[in-house]
């Protein structure tokens, strides 16, 4: 776990939050070529340029930085507020943007729109929420004011409703073709997610004149694409 | 809780030290206190305990963190979350009438109920530090970061650095940018965890040129030299003029001491804001991916105590001191220099006796060893000299 001054170790998330994220810093001038994220090679070095890449699952990537153990690390905005690792986060990569929304089933709103002709969070007190962000969740019912029992699930979210589980999801949606083929409707927006820069708190002033290059040439980067 | 057979374990988020392991913090305070001395700093020793209701008078604390019982008469005690509550009550209710600057050292242990046991700490954990009480100024804060350097140097550290800020500077800077009423916490709280992303929504940076310099002054870390010159270039709010010609001051006292390769300057540091009023100041080893040392001025807090008086002061976390030095290399060992046997016990124990007082460690054997017995037990244990007596 050491912070050597002369190698960057950067931790990269399996999967296309990973595959983006090599897409960048390819742009920006870093070693990114020959890495297969699918493969089984779990570390690549590039010597010459003092750069290595850990592949790793993106929910420990967090835990990955918070230690030292990488100097920084691309995570999605939702795992690094569900993670609450005390690191910095110092880039919108702008890129791998979805929603956290509440959903609920479709013929429950209609049941709901019919009666008090419109809908409202506050019918939902005391009741149940299945998703795999649990502290996300919490907080956002606890700033509504509204008391609710969360239920940590792993996966396929979308059945608790079908299955009388629980009454309501959170979950993350980008084209909300999941929810719509489980008959729920979003009916509250909690926050948007995109990918994040994040560095160790130490790394971060040991390696600084390294790390703050990188991030001025991706918020060139992420500046065009936004105004492509 | 844990079942019936933990009974042998211990509580999550304690620790022992096995011989091995004291011996290596041992060696590290002695190291300390020799130090300590030598910059005239007198230790200091006090209560494990205290009142819940005198901690919490500490705006800095954390209610949650503390570890809490109730006495038999109904009070609140807490165990104490660091040293400087308990120093800064003791010198404002019976060291008033003591001759000022007073210079405190302590080495202790403290707890604090981390609901996650990660990130290298713990719920008991060990820190030397130092307190200087009365007098306070550019000169002042050189002292205590000076010290603060010579301690991870004297502790065989190779690779550090430290962060130095000023709470009082970054308010002045973030006043001067301007933002909603309100949004203060908020703010410093993005600035301090480096979320860069959230701070620049917060301030609504307007397209000022000024104002970029003035947030890329607050995010990024530079020089002493180099970040003295800009903030002075940039400082407008008069009434932060001063704090800027302390800071010029205080780069001179560090120049002075020799130190200033090892500072750099990140006014993004805050800690605890709610507490330090003028520098802070963070100790970084290169091996580990917490900060090793913190520190700053907070000239409020006796006051809370009934005693107007500037002090300033920094900690040591031991357990992340050690963390480092072992990543670095070879930790130094405990070392046996003689072992003796034979059946003469008298003249054992009179050749033991000497051989202690000129310092050196000797072993006595406990049972008539042969020789064969004797060389591999000495072999084993890693002592070099075997002295035979009979």
């Amino acid at each position: 776990m050491g912070v050597r001054n002369d190698e960057l170790i950067i931790a990269l998330p399996k999967g296309k939050l990973g595959e983006d994220a090599l897409d960048i810093f390819q742009k920006i001038g870093l070693p990114a070529w020959e890495i297969q994220e699918d493969s089984r090679k779990l570390s690549y070095c590039f010597n010459d340029q003092g750069i290595k890449y850990l592949i790793c699952r993106p929910t420990d990537i967090p835990t990955y930085v918070e230690y030292g153990a990488a100097d920084i690390g691309i995570v999605g905005k939702d795992t690094l507020e569900e993670s609450r690792a005390d690191v910095f986060e110092i880039c919108d990569l702008g890129y791998g943007y979805c929603k956290f929304v509440v959903a609920i089933p479709k013929d429950v709103l209609e049941k709901i729109e019919k009666k008090h002709g419109a809908f409202n969070l506050k019918y939902f007190t005391n009741t149940r929420v299945a998703t795999k962000f649990p502290r996300i969740t919490k907080n956002f019912f606890n700033s509504k004011g509204i008391q609710v029992e969360v239920l940590k699930l792993h996966g396929n979210v979308e059945l608790a409703p079908a299955v009388g589980l629980s009454e309501m999801i959170v979950d993350l949606v980008s084209t909300g073709r999941t929810l719509k083929e489980n008959n729920l409707v979003a009916v509250e927006e909690i926050s948007e997610i995109t990918a994040r820069l994040i560095a160790n708190r130490v790394s971060y002033r040991i390696k600084n004149s390294w790390i703050q290059e990188i991030v001025t040439k991706c918020n060139q980067i992420v500046d065009l694409r936004g105004k492509q | 809780m844990q079942g019936a057979n933990n009974k042998l374990q211990i509580p999550d988020g304690f620790k022992d030290f096995l011989p091995e392991e004291a011996y290596q913090k041992r060696l590290l305070e002695e190291k300390w206190i020799k130090l300590f001395k030598s910059w005239s700093y007198k230790e200091i020793v006090s209560s494990s305990f205290e009142f819940y209701d005198t901690l919490t008078m500490n705006v800095g604390v954390n209610t949650l963190s503390l570890l809490k019982t109730i006495d038999r008469t109904g009070h609140i005690l807490a165990l104490r979350p660091d040293m400087t509550s308990p120093i800064a009550r003791l010198v404002a209710t019976r060291m008033k009438d003591q001759l000022f600057p007073q210079r405190l050292f302590y080495l202790a242990n403290v707890f604090r109920y981390e609901n996650e046991i990660q990130k290298g700490r713990h719920r008991e954990f060990f820190q030397a530090g130092i307190e200087l009480i009365g007098p306070k100024g550019p000169q002042v804060d050189g002292e205590i970061i000076a010290l603060a350097v010579e301690a991870l140097k004297t502790a065989g550290l190779q690779d550090f650095q430290f962060g130095l800020g000023h709470v009082g500077l970054t308010k002045g800077l973030l006043k001067q940018l301007g933002h909603e009423k309100g949004m203060e916490n908020e703010i410093k709280e993005a600035l301090s965890h480096k979320n860069l992303v959230k701070l620049s929504s917060l301030l609504k940076l307007s397209r000022q040129s000024l104002d970029k310099e003035i947030f890329n002054l607050l995010t990024t870390q530079g020089d002493l030299d180099t970040m003295v010159q800009k903030l002075k270039g940039i400082v407008q709010e008069p009434g932060f003029a001063a704090d800027v010609k302390e800071m010029e001051a205080l780069v001179r006292t560090l120049k002075a001491y020799g130190v200033e390769d090892k500072v750099f300057m990140d006014l993004s540091i805050l800690r605890d804001f709610n507490y330090y009023t003028g520098i802070v100041f963070e100790g970084y080893s290169e091996n580990l991916g917490y900060p090793v040392c913190g520190g700053g001025r907070y000239d409020d807090l006796l006051g809370t105590f009934g005693f107007n008086c500037p002090a300033t002061g920094f900690a040591i976390g031991i357990e992340r001191v050690l963390e480092a030095l072992n990543k670095e290399g070879s930790p130094q060992v405990f070392q046996v220099d003689y072992f003796i046997y034979g059946s003469d016990e008298t003249k054992a124990i009179e050749e033991a006796r000497r051989l202690r007082q000129k310092g050196y460690t000797v072993e006595l054997a406990m049972h008539n060893l042969s020789q064969g017995e004797a060389e591999q037990y000495a072999l084993k244990k890693g002592i070099k000299n075997i002295l035979l007596l009979k």
